[in-house]
């Protein structure tokens, strides 16, 4: 079973402007992890220093006990996936190539066949079988989430990070996907952080809940019903809600109520 | 709710959903549209393959009608005749047809070698820059070639005793760019624009000495100084082809095991290291390589532009941007299109002859308008 921890760490672009402060978590059981909190808050860059894609100014963030810092990019990346919210190809592969990209770590001589097996596995759950051969710049935005996530799963990590993984699909597959991932990460027993931005969808599918707050702590860690309470809303949010924690299936069903423009809350 | 080891017992799950992630984890080789997707990618990657071979084809016969094209001339058979003696020294040297066919074939085989590596310079710097504009022009490598020339054929009697200088020179500050690019990246980091932005400006400090070496030099230097400038095939020797022969063999070489790792770069560096791979270590290398290479052909051969800008875009029009078939494939295409222009360049005008230089300028030009004008979005 993969352990995720973070100890300690902290992130900034440069010195004056840190990102992430103190961030302590520990992930020791699989399931579908949703990093929420308002807009430049650390949500990516916390995503990213689990994948070292930046490294953390301070502290250590460890997998299965390792210090990732100690661990070269390849090692990483055979434990931890990545996909960013945003990927634009200047010169366009077919989308197969595309997606094949993500088998990189596990291509060796005479295993074509497997790593195209994945590849049409990943295009026949993201239902985009009929865009094999169609250019990777051709697609449209949802076309190219739904390529980079499958781009992601064909990487067949322990770990599966997905940075808004459902920006910019339509209301169906936002819920198809995020109901896809926690039923891949319960079948494989893997653990998928996701960075998300709606609270409903978040409480009805995570298993837990990463809120974070400005700037960059941790606010809250737990379950839906634990962390997304209308008081830890409207603190991290500025935003009043109400939580009904009879909805559909027994999730917390958010209703959200008005903004409250307080500069200090919005930072401005 | 709870995590469920057993998708089944997880009522947040519609069944559209399980059959979905059970599809992740069953088997689908005996899957018919598996099959018909496995021959599909299999067609492709066989067509552009034969494509490939296809212009090393082309390659071959535009340089073998070359090598026995001209007035003096004993066609293929006896050319090719010619040139098999003269590799074990069995050639008749004091026949006035052998002699003429062994003056005109080290240009005809450096454009071969200088195509290729030019074209593959390209295209891998557009893919790890993830720019269509970079190639060593745009890095500045060719314009610090120039200066190294423009000093060592400037140079006069000071330095003319050693040999080979303007090749060592165009060499040497060919690489200079590479040295401030790898220098400005350690201090902030090794960004694509970074590396385009650095290359530019040093190509402007670079263009702007060599204008004042010809600003200052006396008149019975600027009739070399130009034939370089304007690249010239003609200045390559039967002793230049080995080692120009060696570098970009290697670069190809090179290029051709870093294929796979410059495809996953090129869709960004974020994916590249979720990849596991050191996207800014990669670029470097690259860069020197294709410094390397570019260096090696340029030193030779004068400044020849447009090759490496305009054979990869070309070229991927037809093998698609995989880097495993776009590099053999641009240089082909790249020595087939070096070769046509040296010989249009020799007999348009005859018996002057136009520096390859200025015909692939002629060709390039407009070509690369035309891919603009024309390109879409299936392409870059």
């Amino acid at each position: 079973m993969t352990v995720l921890e973070l100890k300690d760490v902290d992130f900034g672009y440069d010195e004056g402007h840190i990102v992430l402060h103190d961030i302590n978590l520990t992930i020791s059981e699989p399931g579908l992890y949703c990093i929420i909190g308002p807009n430049g808050v650390g949500k990516s860059t916390m995503a990213k220093c689990v994948s070292k894609i930046v490294n953390p100014l301070n502290g250590e963030v460890l997998i299965n006990g390792k210090n990732i810092s100690h661990m070269s990019h390849k090692e990483v990346s055979q434990v931890v996936g990545y996909v960013p919210a945003f990927s634009q190809d200047v010169f366009s592969m077919s989308v197969v190539d595309t997606i094949m990209v993500g088998r990189h770590n596990h291509r060796r001589w005479g295993s074509r066949e497997k790593d195209l097996e994945m590849v049409y596995k990943a295009m026949r759950i993201m239902r985009i079988t009929d865009l094999a051969d169609k250019k990777y710049n051709s697609l449209s935005s949802g076309q190219h989430q739904k390529v980079s996530i499958a781009r992601g799963l064909v990487q067949e990590t322990e770990v599966l990070i997905l940075d808004e993984p459902t920006a910019n699909l339509d209301v169906k597959f936002q819920v198809y996907v995020m109901e896809l991932l926690r039923g891949i990460a319960e079948k494989l027993g893997i653990i998928i952080l996701t960075i998300c931005h709606d609270l409903n969808v978040t409480a009805k599918y995570s298993h837990k809940v990463i809120m974070l707050e400005r700037p960059g702590r941790i606010f809250a860690y737990g379950t839906p019903e634990e962390v997304l309470t209308p008081e830890n809303i409207e603190k991290v949010y500025g935003i009043r809600a109400r939580v009904v924690n009879e909805g559909e299936f027994g999730v917390p069903l958010i209703i959200l109520g008005s903004p409250i423009m307080d500069d200090e809350i919005d930072g401005i | 709710m709870e995590f469920k080891s057993n998708i089944d017992e997880d009522i947040l799950l519609c069944d559209d959903v399980r059959n979905s992630v059970n599809t992740w984890t069953a088997d689908v080789t005996s899957d018919g549209r598996f099959a018909d997707t496995l021959d599909r990618y299999n067609r492709t990657a066989r067509m552009k393959v034969l494509l490939i071979l296809a212009l090393i084809a082309a390659a071959a016969l535009v340089t073998v009608f070359s090598l026995q094209y001209g007035e003096i001339s004993t066609g293929v058979i006896g050319t090719l005749q010619i040139l098999w003696d003269n590799m074990f020294g069995n050639a008749d040297y004091d026949d006035y047809i052998t002699h003429w066919t062994l003056y005109r074939t080290p240009p005809i085989i450096g454009a071969v070698i200088g195509g290729a590596g030019l074209a593959i310079c390209g295209a891998v710097m557009q893919s790890v820059l993830r720019n269509p504009m970079a190639d060593p022009y745009t890095t500045g490598i060719s314009s610090g070639a120039s200066f190294g020339a423009a000093v060592a054929i400037t140079s006069g009697a000071l330095l003319a005793e050693i040999p080979s200088l303007t090749v060592l020179l165009a060499f040497v500050f060919a690489m200079i760019p590479v040295l401030v690019i790898l220098g400005i990246s350690k201090m902030t980091n090794a960004a694509p624009i970074t590396i385009i932005m650095t290359g530019i400006g040093v190509m402007y400090i670079f263009n702007a000495g060599t204008s004042i070496i010809q600003l200052k030099a006396g008149s019975s230097y600027t009739a070399a100084l130009e034939n370089w400038l304007m690249g010239n095939v003609q200045l390559v020797e039967w002793g230049d082809l080995l080692p120009m022969g060696v570098i970009v063999g290697a670069g190809i070489i090179v290029s051709m095991f870093l294929a796979n790792k410059i495809n996953v770069l090129s869709t960004g560096d974020e994916n590249a290291k979720a990849m596991g791979i050191d996207a800014d270590r990669l670029r470097i290398v690259c860069m020197v390589l294709t410094a390397i290479v570019s260096a090696g052909v340029i030193s030779f051969t004068g400044l020849i532009g447009f090759v490496g800008l305009v054979c990869p875009h070309i070229v991927r029009m037809f093998v698609g941007a995989d880097n495993r078939y776009l590099i053999h494939a641009s240089a082909a295409f790249g020595a087939a299109l070096m070769v046509a222009a040296h010989l249009i360049g020799k007999n348009i005008i005859s018996p002057t002859i136009i520096p390859v230089g200025i015909i692939m300028s002629c060709i390039g030009g407009p070509v690369f308008i035309w891919l603009v004008v024309r390109r879409n979005k299936n392409t870059w």
